[in-house]
């Protein structure tokens, strides 16, 4: 077993093949070896850490994918999300963005991708002021750079 | 306009049909509850935005690193971009700054484009400088052989030989489009244009 200290300090004991998706875990473990001590993780609360757990636990026992996917490899399948990953990421906003940050942090990628690729879906086909409002972002932009920005990229947009 | 003093209650806890007089002060009531409403509707609306101005500032989102933005983008603006996948992009890197930068870094998001022939014509410049924002990564370029067929006989009609031109000198002299990277869909466009493989 493996124990994660989360950074508001709660303590978790974990199978070891079930936190070895986590690269960063799998490579302090090959590299520290055996210990007792905690792994502190003080980038990720307690209840982040038990989201990121029910992914692990869930494709415990499934191979690791080989590596990163390369953004250039990224076709129209893109935003293909498996039903069951389309389930687990139904969280609020500050939760999905929390998974994002640790699955990031923790370097795992395929949960990674899931994230990135939900936040993709959200935003496919709105307009940047439908983006915005989404995720409660302000427009610092001043109204020439935004018509400047326009102004060079008119043709884009042209069929 | 001052009404003297009516005692309504009557009024409010029956079904008692009001005099005229009655009905009159009954109707400066609910103007005047009317514009209380509103004024407060104002109020209300005064401080969500403001509340929403706030609760941005401990939006999530503005944690997300920009290497991860630019991989959200990556997914959100998948292949070769054609209008609507150049719309996409345009309007992720039109949020905010963070975001214009953010896809920026993600040259990649810059590197493929689905084009119309004429774009060759009269964008040239945009079309190489949206490729530059792709630095030194390979480019490709899908032309749209449907709009060549728009102008049957592309190579012998004036308008197409223009558009040819364009073609030309993207492949010749613009920034770093490697020949594998060029795919026509179909290919004899290209062999009629700058000769035989």
């Amino acid at each position: 077993m493996v124990l994660l200290l989360t950074s508001d300090n709660e303590m978790f004991s974990v199978a070891e093949d079930v936190i070895k998706r986590s690269a960063y875990i799998k490579n302090m473990l090959e590299d520290v070896g055996e210990s007792d001590l905690p792994i502190p993780l003080p980038n990720v609360e307690s209840n982040v850490l038990v989201k990121i757990l029910e992914y692990c636990e869930h494709y415990r026992g499934e191979p690791l994918p080989a590596s990163d996917v390369d953004p250039a490899e990224i076709g129209d399948r893109s935003l293909d999300i498996a039903d069951w990953d389309q389930k687990y990421m139904a969280v609020d906003q500050e939760m999905l963005f929390e998974i994002i940050l640790a699955a990031n942090y923790l370097d795992i990628k395929s949960l990674l991708d899931v994230g990135c690729k939900t936040v993709a879906k959200m935003m496919k086909g709105k307009s940047s002021e439908e983006i915005r409002t989404l995720f409660n972002i302000a427009n610092d932009f001043t109204p020439e750079e935004e018509a400047q920005i326009r102004k060079e990229n008119a043709w884009a947009e042209c069929r | 306009m001052a009404y003297p003093f009516s005692d309504l209650s009557r009024l409010l806890d029956s079904n008692i049909l009001p005099n005229s007089f009655e009905a009159q002060c009954v109707q400066h009531i609910v103007s005047k509850l009317c514009g209380q409403i509103s004024e407060l509707q104002s109020q209300l609306e005064r401080l969500q935005q403001q509340m929403q101005r706030h609760t941005a500032i401990l939006s999530p989102i503005r944690r997300v690193p920009p290497e991860i933005l630019g991989r959200i983008f990556a997914f959100a603006s998948p292949g070769r971009l054609d209008d609507v996948g150049r719309s996409d992009l345009l309007n992720l890197s039109l949020v905010c700054r963070g975001w214009r930068d953010a896809s920026l870094l993600e040259h990649q998001l810059w590197s493929s484009l689905r084009i119309k022939p004429s774009h060759l014509d009269w964008a040239y410049g945009d079309v190489v400088a949206w490729f530059r924002r792709s630095g030194a990564l390979p480019k490709a370029v899908d032309v749209d052989a449907e709009s060549w067929d728009e102008c049957h006989a592309p190579i012998v009609s004036r308008g197409c030989q223009l558009v040819g031109a364009g073609l030309v000198k993207l492949l010749s002299e613009g920034p770093g489009i490697p020949p594998s990277g060029t795919e026509l869909l179909k290919s004899e466009l290209l062999h009629a244009l700058v000769g035989p493989p």
